[in-house]
């Protein structure tokens, strides 16, 4: 069973299904995100929308509803938006001027940010090594506590970081940190490596707050009645679940990513 | 090197009769000059920006009403200089790999 909706497709009422619908509306999204510094953007996807509602008629061969199937196959054709090469070239150096006045955009594809995650201060100096390559934030802060002490200009410069340079708040904003593009695959990569380090944590923590408790209870066991042994069973029984819970997240996200590649929107 | 070749194959397309998008692209797809569709729009749309394509809105038998292409003065001066240039291309190159066979 699947909940339908009706669209207006290049000037076509079409009846669709809600995943499709989902698929088509994202397809779209994309394709206006690509074609965002061409001035005839409205121009392109009105006539791509038309192109697709074409397409669909031509798949649907007097079927009444619009399936993911047939939205995959227009799509397929139309083909992705990395594979639709235009080569604007007012617009291109439009977007070049933009980075330079608005953000802090460089020819790597990095952006400066500060780091929230690994910060003594604000982040200002582990920004800057993720920016410049360094491995080691440490060396960055040698550099500027260094720079303060003998010259003092390090302070100000750091102050005048710290009020200038965004936070790294986003999933995005982290991968143009690094200088990866925020794609489906590396959001998904980043957000499994998160929740590694949330697995490691929590089995160190349960760990230890198991083992305090199975070691009251084994007390318990040779104190008292051997009925409390029911609880240690429990207890020692948990610690494997949130292991599962991060595996499953992991096999979802991973089958979100593939998807994502296999429909060609990254 | 495809860049302005796909130019010159679209621009020759309309210059024959006016064609509406979806002409020019099984015409491409037949030749097998464009893999995916989407490339065909973004093209049209700058050839129309510098001024070498116009197009006219056209009831159709079947469906809302199609945009019709046809080729502009500059644009047909545009597309004989193409293909002059094409033409130079293409006895240089039968040229040079005439005269590899013959030696």
């Amino acid at each position: 069973m699947n909940k339908t909706t009706q669209i207006n497709l290049g000037g076509i009422s079409f009846t669709i299904d809600e995943d499709a619908f989902k698929r088509l509306d994202l397809y779209l999204h994309e394709l206006e995100a690509h074609f965002e510094y061409s001035d005839s953007r409205g121009e392109i996807i009105a006539d791509i929308e038309a192109r697709l509602a074409e397409l669909l008629t031509e798949n649907l061969r007097g079927s009444d509803i619009v399936t993911i199937k047939n939205v995959a196959d227009a799509i397929k054709v139309m083909g992705a938006p990395s594979d639709i090469d235009d080569e604007p070239v007012t617009n291109q150096s439009h977007r070049r001027s933009e980075g330079k006045d608005g953000t802090w955009d460089i020819k790597t594809g990095k952006r400066l940010f500060r780091d929230p995650d690994d910060k003594v201060v604000a982040g200002v100096c582990s920004g800057l090594a993720a920016y410049f390559g360094i491995e080691d934030p440490i060396w960055v802060r040698l550099t500027f506590v260094l720079a303060s002490v003998t010259i003092g200009f390090g302070l100000i410069i750091y102050i005048a970081a710290w009020i200038l340079v965004p936070e790294a708040k986003t999933a995005g904003d982290r991968l143009a940190m690094m200088g990866h593009s925020a794609n489906a695959k590396n959001i998904a990569g980043m957000i499994e490596r998160g929740l590694d380090d949330l697995s490691d944590t929590l089995k160190e923590n349960w760990e230890s707050i198991t083992k305090k408790k199975s070691d009251d209870n084994s007390r318990k066991f040779f104190m008292q009645k051997p009925n409390s042994f029911g609880d240690d069973v429990l207890v020692l029984r948990r610690p494997s679940l949130p292991a599962k819970i991060v595996q499953s997240a992991k096999r979802k996200l991973k089958s979100l990513a593939n998807r994502c590649d296999d429909s060609q929107y990254v | 090197m495809r860049k302005g070749i796909l130019e010159l194959c679209i621009m020759s397309i309309i210059a024959e009769k006016e064609v509406y998008p979806s002409d020019i692209i099984s015409k491409l797809k037949e030749a097998e000059l464009i893999v995916v569709e989407g490339t065909l729009y973004p093209l049209l749309s700058r050839l129309k920006n510098a001024g070498l394509l116009s197009y006219s809105w056209r009831e159709s038998t079947a469906g809302p009403p199609r945009k019709y292409f046809n080729l502009t003065t500059d644009g047909k001066s545009f597309l004989a200089e193409l293909n002059q240039n094409w033409n130079r291309l293409v006895n240089a190159v039968d040229t040079t790999t005439q005269t590899k066979r013959d030696e």
